[in-house]
């Protein structure tokens, strides 16, 4: 059965066949116009263009009545299954990630390709000839014929392997999208190998030839599918586009094979109605699907800081909850005793009485300091800490803290040391606050160290100056490594190990922070001591 | 019950001043004192008791938020211990929790009382109430 047009004598296969190559160029033309960089994309593209060009060729050696022509369409067919060949190979390698097993042999696959392909299309090695018996179409192959098999054949087989072996890499939507793709690809290569070599060269069958190019329309339909339920390529408006551009092409087939002038006419206005109605939809779709994206984007952007929110919601509980803990101990403190003096034969004597007066002094005073941590803390976070910067010796300063905390770590019988590889050196800082961070670090090393040492250790690059406090004291677990600097300790069982309210040291990072240095610390975990340093820029003299 | 074994008491806490201000008004009531600064360590001690040891203590006073493991481990180590399942314990803590309150009030002879709502003497006559002692 044929349709009989304007130039061609054209059966009902050979529309389909025609219709199924549009399909695929336009398949692949939508995926590489959804992402022009990408790498998979354009080699998508690239795969669909040469299988759209091997149907038209062979299409166009079965139409047309020249020899000349329908041996060089033959030829420009094997020439561009070399291609379709290569492509597979090479899809399957880097889809949807390179195979970690091996390197892509680029170069010389690719050289094999071109050798092929040229060889093909212009020597009579692959393809030699045309012949006519009993008027069908026989092809006369070279001898190159059997390397161009191999090559494909081989191509075939390594894109299956490909697949194969990063499958337990894929995640499972990534596993369905190959698996559709690949499957696409094989089966219809392989149902073309059959009809178009298999069958005319080993079995003498000739006229299945022209049934080779219907079996793309598997991979066409797979890959669609891939692309409208899976998200392949991520190309979303994919449906659309080929339900308008396949509708476009049928009607532009029917203006083709119009029987009268009136058809004509009418088919070409039935075109034209549908590219503009056809281009409006298209863009409708993208358009909500842009606006479907961006919903999606604030979803999740929304939901992200409502997470957020609770979790800085439960940190502030924890963190109310274990502040109203560290102030009630020296509450108690003042409360205990306190009731001692309601006691009688408690405390009966002005030593004993003068006694209980420093303890509850002693009380307020850390009391005093936890408020004081607060606030700076609030300070800090409404980022209105004052800093007055003048040029400061900070040898000097350092070691002035240190003199005035070793009674403490004396009193231990911790040995303590200060070291210093210069005797002086200038910084720009707000004096009262750093000698704060010193002292902070000092003071906690001594405090969380019972038995051992506390080396504080002065150096300098000529850049920045570096005061480290090192101690064989209590040490740091991964966790509370974590959570050290940060303004609120998350977990009690974290926080009963962190004195005060945890906020010492991070009052300091920001202080340091402030001055253009940097705080960090080290431990090789729990009972192994600690290493706390700061690092504050050198004045150049 | 009350028996003729001296008053001992094992006081966990990590705070030495807590510590002191306890201490005076339990020596007072001849009570011995012995106090750990860390959970590792008290439970090391409880271990190494045995039928015997008359210096094992009578009644346990255990802070909650311990340097190292959380008084409710020690406060449930204690009770899988034989010679001390049915010995007083007070969790003596500044950390308000409904979920502490709840499995302590399903622990028997224990006790769970806040550091600032408890003064030292007020504290020494809930531990002889429990022991039943004057």
């Amino acid at each position: 059965m044929t349709l009989d047009g304007v130039f061609l004598n054209v059966s009902i296969i050979s529309a389909i066949s025609i219709l199924v190559a549009a399909s695929s160029f336009l398949l692949g033309l939508f995926v590489y116009l959804n992402d022009t960089k990408n790498i998979l994309n354009r080699s998508f593209f690239a795969l669909t263009f040469f299988t759209a060009l091997w149907i038209m060729s062979v299409q166009v050696a079965i139409s047309v009545p020249d020899a000349a022509v329908i041996l060089f369409s033959r030829r420009l067919a094997l020439a561009a299954a070399v291609w379709i060949g290569f492509l597979i190979y090479y899809f399957s390698y880097y889809f949807p990630r390179p195979n970690k097993s091996y390197q892509f042999p680029f170069m010389w696959v690719a050289m094999v390709t071109i050798v092929i392909s040229v060889v093909s299309l212009f020597t009579s090695y692959v393809l030699s000839n045309v012949t006519y018996i009993a008027g069908q179409q026989r092809n006369v192959y070279g001898f190159g014929y059997y390397v161009f098999a191999a090559f494909f054949i081989g191509s075939l087989l390594l894109g299956i392997y490909n697949s194969l072996s990063k499958r337990s890499e894929l995640n499972r939507e990534e596993r369905i999208q190959i698996n559709l793709v690949m499957i696409g690809l094989v089966v219809s290569g392989a149902i073309a190998l059959t009809t178009n070599l298999i069958l005319p060269q080993i079995l003498g069958v000739y006229d299945t030839g022209q049934f080779g190019p219907l079996a793309v329309v598997i991979f066409v339909c797979l890959a669609t599918f891939a692309m409208v339920k899976h998200h392949l390529f991520n190309v979303k408006t994919i449906a659309v586009e080929l339900l308008v551009s396949g509708m476009g092409l049928v009607i532009l087939l029917m203006v083709l094979f119009a029987s009268s002038n009136q058809d004509k006419a009418m088919d070409l206005v039935l075109l034209a109605i549908t590219i503009i109605v056809g281009t409006v939809l298209i863009d409708s779709v993208i358009s909500e699907e842009r606006q479907k994206d961006n919903l999606e984007k604030l979803d999740k952007d929304l939901e992200l800081a409502n997470n957020r929110y609770k979790l800085l919601d439960q940190a502030r509980k924890e963190f109310l909850s274990f502040v109203s803990h560290q102030l009630r101990t020296p509450m108690t403190v003042i409360k205990g005793y306190a009731s001692y003096l309601r006691e009688d034969g408690f405390y009966n004597s002005p030593d004993k009485v003068k006694d209980l007066s420093n303890k509850i002094t002693d009380a307020v005073d850390r009391m005093d300091s936890l408020i004081a941590s607060l606030l700076d803390a609030r300070t800090l976070e409404e980022g209105k800490m004052n800093f007055a910067f003048q040029q400061i010796d900070f040898v000097k300063l350092a070691n002035s803290v240190f003199e005035e905390l070793k009674s403490s770590g004396i009193a231990k019988n911790l040995a303590l040391s200060f070291e210093t590889a210069v005797p002086s050196i200038t910084v720009s800082a707000d004096q009262i606050k750093l000698r704060q961070c010193v002292q902070n670090l000092i003071d906690n090393a001594i405090k969380y160290t019972s038995s051992g040492f506390v080396k504080v250790r002065i150096r300098t690059d000529g850049e920045w100056v570096t005061m480290s406090v090192q101690d064989s004291g209590y040490g740091l677990s991964d966790q509370v490594r974590g959570s050290l600097f940060q303004e609120f300790v998350r977990d009690s069982a974290v926080a009963s190990k962190v004195k005060g309210l945890g906020l010492g040291l991070y009052i300091t990072k920001e202080i340091i922070k402030a001055h253009g240095g940097e705080i960090s610390a080290d431990s090789e975990g729990e009972g192994k001591g600690s290493v706390f340093a700061m690092k504050l820029k050198v004045t150049p003299q | 019950m009350a028996d003729e074994r001296p008053r001992v008491l094992l006081f966990v806490e990590d705070e030495p001043d807590i510590v002191e201000l306890y201490k005076i008004a339990f020596e007072a009531e001849g009570f011995t004192v012995d106090d750990s600064p860390n959970g590792k360590s008290a439970l090391e001690r409880i271990s190494s008791y045995t039928q015997n040891d008359f210096s094992r203590p009578t009644v346990m006073i255990l802070d909650i938020l311990l340097p190292d493991i959380s008084g409710m481990d020690i406060l449930r180590q204690v009770r899988k211990n034989p010679l001390f399942n049915n010995t007083p314990v007070i969790m003596f803590t500044n950390f308000s929790s409904d979920d502490i309150r709840d499995e302590i009030a399903k622990t028997p002879n224990t006790k769970y009382l806040l550091k600032v709502q408890t003064s030292p003497p007020q504290l020494v006559a809930i531990v002889k109430q429990m022991l039943g002692i004057k």
